[in-house]
C-alpha cells in the first residue's frame, strides 16, 4: 500500500508547488477580466506593453539589479577569498546574520541610517540608496555560494603557484579565480534574482525617482484583481527561467 | 599573503560595518529614546519602548505571530518529510526532483504570493469553480484571514524544510532500516524507532530555517492577510510609516532580532554548523 | 527448527545474473561458510535468505517451511551486517533490546542482560556505538542478532572491518560462541583462511554458481575445480596436475622411489621469515614454487635441482 500512497502524495505536493503559478500564467492569456475562461487573447500583454510607468519601473529594476549584482559579486567574491585564507568570525558571522535578518528589519535599519546620514549631507533617497541597500544584502548570498565552491578547492594549488614564482596576486588571478568561475556565475545569478525581486527593503529606501517593478506590482496587487499583474508575472516567470537556463548552458560550455 | 587578504576583505568589511552593523546600532540607540511630537526621535533616554512590548495590545500580535509561524513551520515539516523521504530514495532522479522543489523559489516572491491571491480571492479561481459547479451559492471568504497567510507561508518556505530533511535522510544508512526489519520491526515501527530519531537534527534545522522567516514575514501577511491578520513584521512597518513611532518600532525590531539570533544560536550549539 | 534449504535460486540484476541456480542444504546447528570473491553473489544470496531481496526463481526453505514472500521481520533469521548497522541513537543494551521490544517480549530486561554477558559486554551496556571500539561494536551486533534466538544467524563478512590482530581473536570467539548457542551460522566471507578455520562445511561460489561444497579439508586438499584450488591457496600446475607449494619439495639429489620428480632450475629464492620460497623453472617452461622449511639448505639462483612431491598430495582436476 505504501508503495502507491507515497508517489501519489508526492505528485499532489508538486502540484501544490507548481499549479498556482501555472494557473496564473494560463489566465494571463484569458480575454476576460474575470477568472472564467472566455478565450485566448493577448489583450493584457498589450495593456502591459503600452503602460509607460511600467516600462520605467522595469528599467529601474533592471538597472538596480545589474549594478548591484556587479558590485555585490566583486565584493562578495573578494570577501569569500579573504575569509577562505583565514576566517574572521566577526565578519562571516555578521554576513550570515544578515542573511537571516527579517527583511523588514534590514529595511527600517537602512532607512533610519540613511535619514540620519542625510542630516549631514544634502542628499535624498533614490536610486543610489536602493543600490547600496541591494549590494549590502546581496553580498552574503554571493559569499555563501563562492565559499561553498572554495571549500572544495585545494589550497596546495596556490602554494604550488607561489612555489613556481607567482606573486600572491598572480596566484589568485591565474589559479584560484579561474577555478571559481562557475561558482561566481551562480552567485551573480542568485544576486540578480534576489535584487530584481526585492520589494520590502526597496520600498523603504526608495525615493520618488526610483519606483521598481516589484513596487508597482505590489501596488497593483493590493488594488485588487488585475489581469495585467498576471501578464507581468508570466513575463517575469519566463524571463527568469530563460536567464537560469542560459546561465546553466554557459556554465557547461 | 596577509596584505592581499586584508585588501580583499576591505570592501566586505566596509559594507558590513556601515550598512549592516551601524544601522543595527542606530536602531539600538533609537529604541532607547522617545518619539518626538512630529515623528522624529528625541531625548530623554528611556526603557519604556521595551516595557510596551508587554502591553496586551501588542502582545496579541506577538502571540499571533508566534502561533502562525509555529503552525506554518509544523505544516512545512509534516508536508516536507514524506517528500524528502521519497526524493532521498529515488536514485538517479534525485537532482531533477530537488530542482523541481527549488524551481518556484527562483520566481519572484511577490509573484508567488499574488498567485495565491488570484486563487483565493472572492472572485478567484477556487470560488469561481466552486460557484460554477454549484457546490456553493456565495463565494467563500478564503482570502484575508489567518489561514490564507499560513498557506502562503507554507508555500513560500516549504523548500527550506525539504532541503535539510533531504540531506539528513540521504545520509541515513540504508542498512539501518534493513537491520530494523531483520530484527522484527514492521515498516511503521522502523520509521518511528529508527528513522524519526535519526532525522531529529534535520527536523530541528528545518524548523529553525522555516520559523525564522515566518516569524519575520511581512509581505505574506500584508497581501494575504489584508491587514486583518497582522504579524510582527507588519507592526514594525507600521511604526516606521503611519504611526511614526520609530523608537517603539526599533524596540520591536530588536526583540524580533533577538529571537532570531537565539533560535539560530541554539541550533548551531546543539547540532553544529553541518546541519545547515 | 530444521535445515535451511536453497532450491535452484536465481537472481538477476539489470546488468547481469548475480545468482545463477544455487541449490544447497545447510544442516541445523552447522557452522556453514559461503566463500567466494567479491561480486560472486554470496551477499545477494544472504540478502535473499534474510528477506531484503526476493529471488527471481527458486525456493528458500527452513525446516520444511517456505520463506519466499515473507518480509524480513517475519523471518526467523537474523543478520550481523558487514557495517554492523548498529542504531547510532541507541546504547548497546537498547540496540540489543530493539528486536525483543518489537515482539513485546515480557522478559526483555533479563534476556538483554544475558546477551550482554554472552558477549562479555556487561560493562559497556550504556555506551553508544560511536563510543565503542570495533570489537565492541561487533559483539553488540552479534548479541543483538542472537538475543532473538533465530533459527539461522546470517553473518555478512562480520570480521572485515576489524584490524588483523583483532580479527584473529574474534574468529576464535565466534567459533566458541557458535558451539555454545548451537544455532546454525551462515557465514559469508571472501577470506579463505577465515572460512577454513571456522567452518564445519564450506560452499565455494564463483560468478553466481556453486563450485564445490565440502568440509574445509576436502575443499583445500581435493578441490573440484581449478577455481577452487586457486582461490583457497597457491597452486603449481604441471599439466592437469596441481600441487600446493608447501607440499612441494626440493633437493639436489634425486629423491627415493615413489615420488613424482621434475628437474628444474632455480630462478629465485626468497626468505619469508617462517620459510624459504624457492621458484624454479622446468625445461617445459612451467614455473614451480616450493615453500621449504629452515634447515633444508639454501639454494642458489641458476642451480639445477630436483623438484618433487608425494603422489598423495596431488590434486588432479579435469580441465
Amino acid at each position: 500500500m505504501k508503495q502507491r500512497l507515497l508517489p501519489l502524495y508526492v505528485v499532489c505536493l508538486y502540484a501544490f508547488l507548481h499549479l498556482p503559478l501555472m494557473i496564473l500564467c494560463a489566465f494571463s492569456f484569458n480575454s476576460s477580466r474575470f477568472t472564467v475562461w472566455e478565450g485566448f487573447s493577448l489583450v493584457w500583454y498589450q495593456a502591459m506593453w503600452n503602460d509607460g510607468a511600467l516600462a520605467e519601473a522595469t528599467w529601474n529594476s533592471l538597472l538596480i539589479a545589474v549594478v548591484s549584482t556587479v558590485l555585490a559579486t566583486i565584493v562578495g567574491t573578494l570577501g569569500a577569498y579573504g575569509l577562505w585564507k583565514r576566517n574572521s568570525k566577526i565578519l562571516s558571522g555578521s554576513l550570515y546574520l544578515s542573511l537571516v535578518t527579517p527583511e523588514i528589519i534590514t529595511g527600517i535599519a537602512l532607512l533610519a541610517t540613511f535619514q540620519w546620514a542625510f542630516r549631514y549631507f544634502q542628499l535624498q533617497l533614490g536610486m543610489h540608496t536602493v543600490i547600496l541597500a541591494h549590494v549590502t544584502f546581496s553580498i552574503a548570498y554571493v559569499l555563501l555560494v563562492v565559499m561553498a565552491r572554495l571549500r572544495t578547492a585545494d589550497p596546495a594549488l596556490e602554494e604550488a603557484a607561489l612555489d613556481l614564482g607567482a606573486t600572491e596576486w598572480q596566484a589568485f588571478r591565474l589559479v584560484t579565480l579561474p577555478m571559481l568561475k562557475p561558482g561566481i556565475a551562480a552567485a551573480a545569478l542568485l544576486a540578480f534574482t534576489v535584487s530584481f525581486d526585492d520589494y520590502v527593503i526597496t520600498s523603504l529606501v526608495a525615493g520618488v525617482d526610483s519606483e521598481t517593478l516589484p513596487m508597482m506590482l505590489y501596488a497593483m496587487a493590493r488594488r485588487g484583481a488585475n489581469p495585467v499583474v498576471s501578464a507581468i508575472s508570466t513575463v517575469i516567470f519566463v524571463g527568469l527561467g530563460i536567464l537560469i537556463v542560459a546561465s546553466e548552458r554557459l556554465q557547461k560550455a | 599573503m596577509m596584505r592581499l587578504r586584508a585588501l580583499f576583505l576591505l570592501p566586505a568589511w566596509a559594507f558590513t560595518l556601515l550598512l549592516f552593523l551601524a544601522p543595527l546600532l542606530i536602531i539600538v540607540v533609537y529604541s532607547l529614546q522617545t518619539k518626538g511630537v512630529y515623528g522624529g526621535v528625541v531625548e530623554p533616554w528611556t526603557l519604556e519602548n521595551y516595557t510596551r512590548l508587554f502591553d496586551p495590545l501588542y502582545g496579541v500580535i506577538l502571540f499571533r505571530s508566534f502561533l502562525m509561524a509555529g503552525v506554518s513551520t509544523l505544516g512545512c515539516i509534516v508536508l516536507a518529510f514524506p517528500l524528502a523521504l521519497y526524493i532521498a530514495r529515488s536514485g538517479t532522479r534525485k537532482t531533477l526532483l530537488l530542482n523541481l522543489v527549488m524551481l518556484p523559489f527562483w520566481t519572484s516572491f511577490l509573484v508567488r504570493t499574488y498567485a495565491w491571491m488570484f486563487l483565493l480571492r472572492d472572485t478567484g479561481l477556487v470560488n469561481s469553480v466552486l460557484l460554477a459547479l454549484g457546490v456553493i451559492a456565495e463565494p467563500l471568504p478564503l482570502l484575508y484571514n489567518d489561514w490564507a497567510v499560513i498557506v502562503g507561508l507554507i508555500y513560500g518556505y516549504l523548500p527550506f524544510a525539504v532541503l535539510p530533511l533531504y540531506s539528513n535522510l540521504e545520509r541515513l544508512d540504508k542498512s539501518l532500516l534493513e537491520a530494523a526489519a531483520d530484527l522484527g520491526a514492521k515498516p511503521w515501527e522502523a520509521m518511528l524507532h529508527v528513522v524519526l530519531p535519526l532525522t531529529a537534527p534535520g527536523m530541528r534545522a528545518a524548523g529553525v530555517l522555516v520559523f525564522i522567516p515566518c516569524l519575520g514575514a511581512y509581505l505574506t501577511p500584508d497581501l494575504l492577510g489584508g491587514g486583518k491578520s497582522m504579524m510582527i513584521g507588519n507592526l514594525v512597518q507600521n511604526q516606521f510609516t503611519s504611526a511614526r513611532d520609530w523608537p517603539f518600532g526599533s524596540a520591536l525590531s530588536l526583540a524580533l532580532m533577538l529571537i532570531v539570533m537565539l533560535l539560530l544560536w541554539a541550533l548551531l550549539r546543539r547540532d553544529g554548523e553541518e546541519v545547515l | 527448527m530444521g535445515d535451511l534449504q536453497l532450491e535452484a535460486i536465481y537472481k538477476d540484476f539489470p546488468s547481469h545474473r548475480v545468482v545463477d541456480g544455487i541449490s544447497l542444504t545447510i544442516p541445523q546447528g552447522c557452522f556453514y561458510s559461503l566463500l567466494g570473491p567479491s561480486g560472486c553473489g554470496k551477499t545477494t544470496t544472504l540478502r535473499m535468505i534474510a528477506g531484503f531481496d526476493e529471488p527471481d526463481r527458486g525456493l528458500i526453505r527452513l525446516g520444511g517451511r517456505t520463506l519466499n514472500g515473507l518480509r524480513p521481520y517475519e523471518r526467523p533469521v537474523t543478520t550481523v551486517f558487514q557495517s554492523y548497522a548498529l542504531f547510532p541513537h541507541l546504547t548497546a543494551a537498547e540496540n540489543i533490546a530493539f528486536g525483543l521490544k518489537r515482539k513485546g517480549d515480557p522478559d526483555t530486561a533479563r534476556k538483554v542482560k544475558e546477551a550482554l554477558d554472552l558477549v562479555q559486554l556487561s560493562a559497556k551496556a550504556d555506551r553508544l556505538p560511536a563510543k565503542m571500539s570495533g570489537g565492541e561494536r561487533q559483539r553488540t551486533a552479534l548479541a543483538r542478532a542472537l538475543v532473538l534466538q533465530p533459527e539461522v544467524l546470517l553473518l555478512d563478512e562480520p570480521l572485515s572491518a576489524l584490524d588483523p590482530k583483532l580479527r584473529k581473536q574474534m574468529r576464535l570467539e565466534l567459533k566458541e560462541l557458535q558451539a555454545r548457542v548451537g544455532i546454525t551460522f551462515l557465514f559469508i566471507t571472501h577470506d579463505q583462511e577465515e572460512a577454513l578455520s571456522l567452518s564445519d562445511r564450506i560452499a565455494v561460489m564463483n560468478q553466481g554458481r556453486l563450485e564445490q561444497i565440502g568440509t574445509p579439508q576436502e575443499i583445500y586438499l581435493a578441490p573440484a575445480t581449478r577455481f577452487v584450488a586457486g582461490f583457497l591457496g597457491a597452486v603449481n600446475w604441471v599439466g592437469a596436475i596441481g600441487v600446493r607449494p608447501e607440499m612441494t619439495r626440493i633437493s639436489r639429489e634425486a629423491p627415493g622411489n615413489g615420488a613424482r620428480v621434475v628437474e628444474a632450475t632455480v630462478s629465485s629464492a626468497m626468505f619469508l621469515g617462517d620459510c624459504f620460497q624457492v621458484e624454479t623453472k622446468t625445461p617445459a617452461g612451467d614455473s614451480i614454487i616450493a615453500q621449504i622449511a629452515h634447515g633444508i639448505g639454501e639454494f642458489q639462483r641458476g642451480e639445477r635441482v630436483h623438484v618433487w612431491w608425494h603422489p598423495g598430495d596431488e590434486m588432479a582436476i579435469p580441465q
